[in-house]
């Protein structure tokens, strides 16, 4: 069966990012398996006082989910551009809430179309070449792994400590 | 159930405790202007007694205190201990009851402040309505709203009603 799906390729959400400093085109590989639902642009409740990477509050099916923004959480100095969404996408982060022990799952703002790419197996396997990680992105403690993919350098991120509030992250000040 | 004032700023709800509201004022109003001292904005109440000015909408935006040329809308003027608070609200805000028993807590990625500032959302159908902590939001409004804050300002006139 797992064999069956290797072959026949998985679906990959790529979210192009904008890095400071950086010459590549970046982009945010989230897997069919985090991905939740890729909602229209809508209101987000802004909360006083977070980190300028947490945009807010949205309620999705009786939960209130963070939403983040990547740009502002990889870069040492957030753009502070207007907060116009594309889109947002619901994730599964893959980390529990530390009091409920129910999972987290966060939103994460597009400013741009999510690209979905259709990955075979041979793909996967000798499409993606390991390649250094973008400055900005290697210090945060958040990077699972960096590639390169034609022309895109392509980052996977665990935004456990993000949603499980013990990120020490680079794009952290206050609002 | 609990009885709460409900304050809309910008396009968002939120809601302080009834029992705390001192009045509601008109802003840019003539007959009250706001005092500027220390680098924070007072606004005169009866019996000499003074607010500092918050606008919450600045404090969302993190570029701190008071903006005091923005026009229009109202002040929601509560009283926090010894201390008084002018926040600035959109619209003259009305009286809810609302289960704040069944608030949701903010995520966890919320720490810090905002966790101290709101403790709580509910939940009105579509709408958030963010449970505001005065003594948070009074600490949050000028780094220390300050001996100044509450006590006799020396000023007379006032809106309050």
């Amino acid at each position: 069966m797992a064999n069956q799906r290797q072959q026949a390729g998985i679906r990959a959400f790529l979210l192009p990012l904008t890095i400071n400093g950086s010459v590549d085109n970046v982009v945010c590989l989230f897997s069919q398996n985090q991905v939740v639902e890729i909602l229209g642009p809508r209101p987000v409740q802004r909360i006083p006082g977070s980190p300028a990477y947490l945009k807010g509050v949205l309620l999705y099916h009786d939960d209130l989910l963070p939403v983040i923004d990547l740009d502002d959480l990889c870069n040492r100095q957030p753009a502070g551009r207007q907060e116009r969404y594309r889109q947002l996408v619901v994730v599964r982060t893959g980390a529990t809430d530390p009091v409920t022990g129910e999972p987290l799952k966060a939103v994460v703002t597009a400013s741009v179309q999510v690209r979905i790419a259709k990955l075979s197996g041979q793909e996967l396997t000798r499409g993606f070449t390991e390649r250094e990680a973008p400055a900005a992105l290697r210090d945060t403690g958040l990077l699972r792994g960096s590639f390169q993919r034609g022309d895109d350098a392509v980052v996977v991120l665990d935004l456990g400590p993000v949603v499980r509030g013990a990120a020490d992250c680079p794009g952290g000040a206050s609002r | 159930m609990k009885t709460l004032y409900l304050a809309q700023i910008g396009l968002q709800f939120f809601a302080v405790d009834k029992e705390c509201v001192a009045g509601v004022g008109r802003r840019n109003d003539d007959a009250v202007k706001p005092v500027a001292e220390n680098g924070k904005q007072y606004l005169p109440l009866p019996h000499g007694n003074r607010a500092v000015i918050c606008d919450v909408q600045a404090l969302m935006s993190g570029t701190g205190g008071a903006s005091p040329a923005r026009r229009g809308g109202y002040y929601l003027i509560v009283a926090h201990e010894d201390q008084f608070m002018a926040l600035t609200m959109s619209t003259k805000g009305r009286i809810v009851m609302a289960d704040v028993a069944a608030a949701h807590p903010l995520p966890p990625a919320f720490t810090g402040q905002s966790r101290a500032l709101i403790p709580g959302v509910v939940v009105n159908c579509t709408d958030l309505i963010l449970l505001v902590d005065l003594k948070a939001v009074l600490a949050a409004a000028d780094g220390t709203a300050g001996p100044g804050c509450g006590e006799h300002g020396g000023q007379t006139s006032t809106s309050v009603h």
